[in-house]
């Protein structure tokens, strides 16, 4: 090994590690770099870069995007045909649940994959509220959707991976949740979907047992009997908290009379137990006319396969 | 748990060109293929590494001995964390080296199956490339020019990753 041997010629088995390290503007990098790269980076998915979530800004009328890194402030443009006029279900390890002209599709923005799901039986889907187990491609996912919510009942829909229709749930309101979910999420101990109302409350639908539970959310010191732990934590304000910064940011484009509609997600990166952020509206003037669309993401991805299918 | 070099066994490596290195039992066995040799009883005194130069083989033994004086993390969960913060430390001066070095140390350590340095070395490739566009990784890495991309890779990488260096 006393030669500087081109790395292009080492074998696969260390390229792949290699990839695997990278952070996701390193990794769409390394993947432009060399076919043996390319071919060694098949697999890596930028999992070990930042557990710190991204934004995507989107539009209802043009598919520019921007792509905002909050850990560095940094901001950039992309042209998502996809997300043009989509609305964001739900956001998890890089993949969102995306509703657009009357279909649901799993959508990668970074690899810009698509994995397309049989038709939902509501139509009604703005302002629906959605989340699923596992990534799209795990033979595992579950996906759950809320898909309506009045003062009487709940109803949600869900699907396994290589399931053709959905699966119609429906329960009475009770308890004092109420009729605006503002996040939801799964958990993999008990197999449970959470979904939260805008208030205090939650509901939880159990995959195993198909049973529902609705929750009362105390801020307590220690559990008890009747106290049980959220197996996530949370926070609802998230946006909220960050928009002056991305107001400086000429980038990202924010003007004064729009209102950003921002879609929350589930980052298990977080330990010991995972965060949610929950969706949020939030205006960037009083004014609020022009709807902004935008979605929290783990910087994630996955190379596409056209040939894919739920 | 640092180990007396006097009174414990010890293992000879020879490197490519001829070179022995003489070291505690307990340092060679961070290597699984080393253990693995130990272990089958097919290690005679002196073990030849005739594809690992004595420059690349005295990193690796730095490497080695370091790591296997510091108390492992699956010993106990209250390790202190100052034991820690030195192996991060130690690690972070050791990957100070240049390309063809780590290369060498990464293609050694991968040969001797040691999960760490094999990891380390990762970390380190993955550091240096950092914010850098295709084209100066192909610098950085002295990428050879019949492996570049095709027209038609070239550009799908484009449609990936130009938005990120626009």
């Amino acid at each position: 090994m006393d030669r500087y041997r081109p790395w292009s010629d080492l074998p696969v088995e260390l390229l792949s590690p290699i990839a695997d390290q990278l952070a996701l503007i390193e990794l769409l990098s390394f993947r432009g770099t060399c076919k043996g790269f390319r071919s060694a980076s098949t697999e890596a998915s930028a999992k070990n870069g930042s557990e710190t979530p991204w934004l995507i800004f989107h539009k209802d009328d043009s598919s520019e995007c921007v792509i905002y890194n909050q850990h560095n402030s940094k901001a950039y443009k992309r042209n998502i045909p996809e997300l043009q006029g989509a609305i964001c279900l739900a956001s998890y390890e890089g993949w969102l649940l995306l509703s657009k002209d009357e279909t649901i599709f799993f959508f990668s923005p970074f690899s810009l994959a698509k994995i397309a799901l049989p038709n939902f039986p509501n139509n009604q889907i703005d302002g629906l509220v959605g989340a699923f187990s596992h990534v799209p491609t795990s033979p595992q996912c579950i996906v759950s959707v809320i898909s309506s919510i009045d003062e009487t009942y709940v109803e949600v829909h869900t699907i396994s991976k290589g399931e053709n229709v959905w699966t119609r749930y429906k329960t009475p309101k009770r308890f004092s949740l109420k009729t605006t979910i503002v996040g939801a999420t799964f958990d993999h101990e008990n197999e449970t979907f959470y979904y939260m109302d805008s208030g205090d409350s939650t509901l939880t639908f159990s995959v195993k047992d198909k049973v529902w539970k609705p929750y009362h959310i105390v801020n307590v010191e220690a559990t008890s009997k009747d106290i049980e732990l959220l197996p996530y934590r949370c926070k609802t304000r998230m946006f909220r908290d960050i928009i002056e910064n991305i107001k400086k940011h000429e980038k990202a484009g924010l003007e004064d009379d729009e209102h950003v509609v921002v879609c929350g997600l589930t980052n298990n990166d977080v330990r010991p137990r995972p965060m949610v952020y929950c969706n949020e509206i939030v205006d960037v003037s009083p004014l609020k006319s022009r709807v902004r669309r935008a979605v929290w993401i783990q910087p994630r991805f996955f190379e596409a396969d056209p040939n894919q299918h739920w | 748990m640092s180990t007396s070099s006097s009174s414990s066994k010890k293992i000879v490596l020879k490197s490519a060109d001829n070179e022995t290195f003489e070291i505690d039992e307990i340092v060679a066995l961070e290597s699984q293929a080393i253990k693995n040799m130990i272990e089958d009883e097919c290690a005679d005194n002196v073990i030849p590494l005739g594809n690992i130069d004595s420059k690349t083989l005295s990193k690796i033994i730095e490497y080695c001995k370091k790591h296997a004086e510091s108390p492992k993390k699956d010993d106990n969960a209250d390790i202190d964390e100052k034991a820690v913060e030195d192996l991060k430390s130690f690690d972070a001066e050791f990957a100070k080296v240049d390309m063809p070095l780590i290369q060498d140390i990464l293609m050694a350590a991968n040969f001797l199956n040691i999960d760490n340095l094999i990891g380390l070395m990762c970390r380190t490739i993955a550091d240096r490339i950092k914010g850098k566009t295709p084209e100066e990784i192909r610098k950085i890495l002295n990428i050879n020019k019949n492996d570049l991309l095709s027209p038609e890779q070239e550009a799908k990488a484009r449609e990936e990753n130009s938005w990120a260096f626009d």
